[in-house]
């Protein structure tokens, strides 16, 4: 894809890289036996119907994700925070091509709090598309928490 | 060219339309917005710096910035001005968002996007004053 310099604002999607599209990693045997293993075993406080794909970003997507449910459930369903994490949970869990369930976990309201982790995830994520909505998250929940 | 030395290029290409359009803004606006967007001026000027010694060391050539460029509407006043601070910040999380996605992972490209993003996202917000129109996903695709 070749850039052009435009003369003229707003930046138009042309200038844009076209999306990355989503690994679709599939797991192996032992991969599946292993998670079949935790659930069986219920040792693990990782949300149901997580199964790290091996060499994926699952683990840093499934934790953005157990996060966002306790951010979510901090905010009425008529504020904006309240708005924002529930977009921000559907994009992790298009990503993840899944919904995953997980145990009710205590509400947490503190964005900011949330942001160093989902920076190191962004920074470390093999997958480039996942490593943009990771920072992406980031940057809102800084914003959420800067209280602007 | 490489889809890493792409998202470079346009990044460099976006922070020189940022920095024309900060000159712009800055020109109608007074005290406390009027250092802010000064401010701005010059880390954006440094994050292209920053941007090219990175492209240049993937092996690819940074393009040069127009002698001027059109803003996307009038700008006569300090709302006006406001509003186009806000456009360029925005601008910049598309930018941040694209390299962070040709970036490797740990690779000094996809950290400085990482930063990027999130201090655009910030700025763009403190411009917009405004929570509601706060974008859920800065920088996402359209």
């Amino acid at each position: 894809m070749r850039f052009v310099r435009s003369p003229t604002f707003p930046f138009r999607l042309d200038e844009r890289l076209p999306p990355v599209t989503v690994s679709r990693a599939r797991p192996t045997r032992r991969a599946l036996l292993l998670g079949g293993a935790a659930v069986l075993a219920g040792c693990t406080t990782a949300p149901r119907g997580a199964r790290a794909r091996p060499g994926s970003d699952d683990d840093a997507l499934l934790a953005a994700w157990a996060s966002e449910q306790r951010l979510l459930a901090a905010y009425a369903g008529t504020t904006p925070q309240h708005q924002a994490h529930l977009a921000h949970l559907r994009a992790l869990e298009a990503r993840l091509g899944r919904t995953p369930s997980a145990p009710p976990a205590p509400p947490s309201a503190d964005d900011a709090a949330t942001v160093p982790a989902l920076h190191a995830a962004a920074i470390a994520a093999r997958d480039g598309g996942n490593a943009a909505l990771l920072a992406s998250i980031a940057a809102s929940h800084a914003v959420l928490g800067a209280g602007r | 060219m490489t889809r890493l030395t792409d998202a470079l290029a346009a990044a460099v290409s976006t922070e020189d339309q940022v920095i024309y359009g900060y000159g712009v803004a800055g020109a109608h606006l007074r005290g406390r917005d009027r250092a802010s967007a000064s401010a701005a001026f010059d880390a954006h000027r440094l994050r292209r710096e920053q941007l090219i010694r990175l492209l240049r060391r993937a092996r690819g050539v940074a393009p040069l910035p127009a002698p001027a460029y059109a803003v996307p509407f009038p700008v006569t006043g300090e709302a006006d001005a406001r509003r186009l601070a806000a456009v360029l910040e925005d601008g910049c999380c598309g930018a941040a968002w694209d390299l962070a996605a040709a970036a490797t992972a740990a690779d000094p490209a996809r950290t400085l996007a990482v930063t990027w993003l999130a201090q655009a996202a910030g700025a763009a917000a403190t411009w917009r004053a405004d929570p509601a129109a706060d974008p859920a996903l800065p920088g996402q695709p359209a």
